[in-house]
């Protein structure tokens, strides 16, 4: 299997270069530059080009690429000419902050995801299963926006019960426990309007599979032993059930760090699904091509890591 | 898992992200755009009583009460990203920031009712006949640390700002004119000679060409700023902005200073004790970023004090007042326009080409479009009457420079009917649509930013507007376009483009020059005539020094201007700010010259320990 790990991670390189080469060009294909929104009287359109001049972006592109590759390799991945930070700061706070969201999403989509898909498994067609299809069914089809203002509107300022906004409370100290409690305390409300969006499709997944394994062979059998039905679900059905959300894994850890534009946006929260969007319209080059490439990588990383994962739960599956 | 659903993945989100951006619209700073949620299925647009329906609004509110001991104002910055947090003049680059600095970085000078320089932490003299400004020092304002402010912190801002390295857009023209400021920015000198620290307190600044009276407007040339040298130590230029100073935490001599910053959520301040024209009478100021989908229930929730950047497009939902607080409302310093280009930018010679023959060219057509739009109607269906029909360039704000006098263009088909039919564009085969002077079909593009949900409906109005009058008026490429490309092809002179509206922030100096001068990158209709340089040489030139001879002049340019029907300016607009019932005093934050001893950050008090609700 390490042979595999190597040579997929090999096999990675090109993929990369190819990817940046893409990101890279099509970036500046994008109509207008960081100073084209500048539109401003008081500022000298000449200054504006010293600056233009001074970033690089007069040069022909491929002479622009590989200054960018030479940066890179060293580690630099530029600076954000709407912040005015680097690249990797800038990506590293706003990473923290979404990587904090995505667990707590994760966590949510799980506690509710599990029991119902495995008990609307179990007990198919009773009221149970009925009322769990149709709340995925309604959380698969209600979109973003809608969901979270609903969760603002109702939790947030018609029963008080969550904070609606940003992640931290500014009169705290970093470092305190009242900081963190806080911290976490901001989270709960997003983290679980993002967590019960995703929770549809693990429920069917599930369900599906528990039905499908009630028929099987293997469950024949251990009935016919005289296995207990309780331990026929703990020991054998639910198991065999888990195989497709393992192999999802790799899956769930890419999009930990994706953040979501519209719950970041409706709860003021600092993550990566904003500065993905603020930084493709105000063209800040550097960003965007930063976070894609980051993207892209963690989206092979993430599918490699499903692999591996469903090779060790599973000994059926060898990758080769 | 095969390649296919892995950038699949990759694709997907891609596509959200630009669909997103494509709707998003506008981060640049051109002007902010919030349009109206009034539907897109129509672009019809009733005639009648236009103009009535205009909200009016007051500028201040004073309240009456008990003021408490200290307390907290909370003010909510009402935005759906994120501020960057550049705490310093020289380096910030939108608006959120400048807000953010308010309380806390200090006025060396402020503006008065007509944006004009008058006494802040200095005062400043301007003597034409040396052509020198003399910048003079209070003693004793310190910086948050407890250093003194003094003239050497005047000459270190300007040293950033003409700095080889330096990385911001401030190095402006009237810069460049300061002695010796060209062998600084070139690295040939480490001093600007021109510079001239007469005492600790006293700064001479000699200029090179005359400066003309636009330096006695903010923002006019003056570099009214300080830059703490000994806090900044030897960081490199090219590294303030991003350094911690800048960053986490900024000082400045202003009534709060900054006590801490959750990047791109939240600011608070505390009270500077020893801020040079007194205590501030609040212990404590918590700004906060809320999105614009919460403000309201914010507000009703009795979260805030005061509301920065209010969207006028959620007006609907608080026409009625919020219970506890006053809705405050201003003319802002902004106009939409309409342009026609005329000519061409001339990159080589760095100047604007008229050209006679152009497409829109003939006077008559271009005020004949003018009139046939119902401007006010368009107000009132999609702004709530928060936009309203603009009369001159010159915005109301700049007071005695602006000219009541014009009428601009009102709605009056006939009229248009009229001006064409003087001009010679007859309906010749009798198919509706009139033919150009020569009998030949004349077909005019129009382009239109897609920078809110209005945009569309209106442009298609438009349309309309100008089909009844005979002119066939097509959208660019049947679309509207994301912003940045359409500056990108307007600012190219793209031959496409005959027509295109757009909007202007026109900053603290009311000379139109760099919009509308010859050699003015950002004169998009292109337009140059003898008459128009000479105005622009009148309005800059030493003799306007004599302001009521100044005034003139700029009364009688709005009013050639406007009949020139270049650029038409279209909307002015009113910005909301709602402000809780337990502030003593404020006065709306786009109403220039307020009196800092009743309405400055230092002076305003709190009547009641929380936000009132009723």
């Amino acid at each position: 299997m390490w042979k595999t790990v190597v040579r997929r991670l090999l096999v990675m390189i090109p993929q990369i270069i190819i990817l940046s080469m893409i990101v890279f060009t099509v970036a500046h294909f994008m109509p207008g530059d960081p100073f084209t929104g500048q539109l401003d009287p008081n500022i000298d359109p000449q200054q504006l080009e010293a600056l233009r001049e001074a970033a690089g972006w007069n040069d022909p592109l491929p002479i622009q690429y590989f200054r960018w590759v030479g940066n890179v390799l060293q580690g630099d991945f530029g600076k954000s000419y709407a912040q005015q930070v680097q690249v990797t700061t800038l990506i590293g706070s706003r990473a923290a902050n979404s990587l904090r969201l995505g667990l707590m999403a994760t966590f949510f989509t799980y506690v509710i995801a599990l029991p119902f898909g495995l008990f609307a498994g179990r007990y198919n067609d009773s009221w149970f299963d009925r009322v769990v299809m149709v709340y995925s069914y309604v959380s698969y089809a209600i979109p973003t926006f809608v969901l979270a203002l609903i969760m603002v509107y109702f939790f947030g300022y018609r029963l008080g019960w969550f904070p609606t906004r940003g992640s931290v409370s500014s009169s705290l100290t970093a470092g305190t426990g009242a900081y963190y409690w806080d911290m976490f305390y901001r989270l709960i409300l997003p983290g679980f309007t993002a967590g019960v969006l995703g929770t549809a499709s693990t429920i069917q997944t599930l369900r599906n599979e528990v039905i499908d394994a009630k028929t099987q062979d293997y469950v024949r059998t251990a009935r016919s032993k005289g296995v207990p039905e309780g331990k026929i679900y703990s020991k054998h059905i639910f198991r065999n059930a888990f195989l497709p959300i393992a192999s999802s894994i790799g899956f769930i850890f890419s999009r930990l760090l994706n953040g979501s534009v519209f719950i970041e946006r409706i709860f003021a929260f600092n993550g990566m699904g904003d500065l993905f969007i603020t930084s493709i319209t105000s063209r800040d080059y550097s960003v965007v091509i930063t976070l894609v490439l980051l993207y892209g990588v963690i989206a092979i990383i993430g599918s490699l890591i499903s692999d591996i994962v469903l090779s060790l739960v599973d000994p059926r599956i060898r990758i080769d | 898992m095969s390649l296919k659903r892995k950038y699949g993945l990759l694709a997907s989100s891609a596509a959200v992200a630009l669909l997103l951006a494509a709707c998003g619209g506008d981060t640049g700073s051109e002007d902010t755009d919030t349009g109206t949620d009034n539907g897109g299925d129509t672009a019809e647009v009733e005639d009648g009583d236009t103009g009535s329906d205009i909200p009016e609004f007051e500028q201040v509110v004073e309240n009456e009460g008990d003021p408490i001991d200290g307390g907290t104002l909370r003010i909510a910055m009402v935005a759906d990203s994120a501020f960057p947090g550049i705490f310093s003049s020289e380096f910030y680059g939108i608006n959120l920031d400048a807000l953010l600095m308010g309380p806390t970085s200090g006025s060396l000078l402020r503006s008065d009712e007509e944006y004009q320089w008058t006494d802040g932490a200095a005062s400043m003299d301007f003597d034409e006949d040396e052509n020198k400004a003399t910048i003079t020092l209070q003693e004793g304002v310190k910086w948050h640390d407890g250093e003194e402010v003094t003239v050497d912190d005047i000459i270190f801002t300007h040293e950033i700002v003409g700095h080889p390295d330096y990385t911001g857009v401030r190095y402006s023209e009237s810069l460049q004119n300061i002695e010796g400021m060209e062998e600084y920015h070139n690295g040939e000198a480490d001093t600007i000679s021109g510079l001239n620290a007469v005492d600790d307190y006293t700064l001479e600044i000699q200029y090179i060409e005359p400066e003309g009276p636009a330096i006695l407007q903010a923002g006019g040339g003056i570099w009214a700023y300080a830059a703490p040298r000994h806090y900044y130590g030897d960081l490199p230029i090219d590294e303030i902005e991003s350094s911690e100073q800048v960053r986490e935490n900024p000082i400045g001599f202003g009534p709060y200073k900054v006590s801490n910053i959750v990047p791109g959520e939240s600011v608070e301040y505390e009270a500077f004790e020893d801020y040079f024209e007194g205590a501030p009478k609040i212990d404590k100021i918590i700004v906060e970023r809320v999105p614009t989908s919460g403000i309201v229930e914010a507000l009703k929730s009795g979260d805030f004090d005061i509301t920065w950047g209010m969207p006028s497009n959620l007006y609907d939902s608080f026409d009625e007042g919020i219970p506890g607080y006053t809705t405050l409302g201003a003319p802002g310093q902004s106009y939409d326009y309409l342009s026609f280009k005329v000519g061409e930018w001339d990159a080589e010679e760095g100047k604007n080409v008229y050209n006679p023959d152009a497409k829109m060219a003939d006077k008559n057509l271009r005020q004949a479009m003018a009139y046939a739009l119902d401007i006010d109607a368009v107000g009132t269906e999609f702004y709530n009457g928060l936009r309203y029909r603009a009369t001159s360039h010159i915005v109301p704000n700049f007071g005695d420079f602006f000219n009541p006098d014009v009428e601009g263009y009102p709605h009056d088909i006939d009229k248009a009917n009229e001006l064409l039919d003087e001009a010679g564009y007859e309906d010749v085969d009798g198919d509706g649509i009139r033919e150009d002077p020569n009998g030949d079909p004349l077909t005019i593009n129009y382009a239109a930013r897609a920078n809110s949900d209005a945009a569309e409906p209106i442009a298609l109005y438009y349309i309309q507007a100008w089909k009844e009058i005979g002119l066939d008026v097509q959208l660019l490429e049947g679309r509207l376009h994301e912003t940045n490309a359409f500056y990108d092809r307007v600012q190219a002179d793209d031959p496409e483009i005959d027509v295109h509206e757009g909007g202007w922030g026109v900053g603290s100096d009311p000379t139109p020059d760099g919009l509308y001068g010859e050699t003015a990158a950002f004169n998009f209709p292109r337009f140059v005539s003898d008459e128009n340089n000479a105005y622009m040489d009148d309005m800059l030139s030493q003799e306007g020094f004599d302001t009521d001879w100044r005034l003139g002049v700029f009364h009688e340019w709005q009013e050639y201007f406007m009949d020139e029907a270049v650029s038409v300016p279209t909307f002015w607009r009113t910005e909301l700010q709602l402000v809780n019932n337990r502030v003593s005093n404020w006065s709306h934050d786009e109403v220039p010259g307020a009196d800092p001893a009743t309405y400055g950050w230092h002076a305003i008090e709190l009547l009641a320990d929380e936000p009132l609700t009723e």
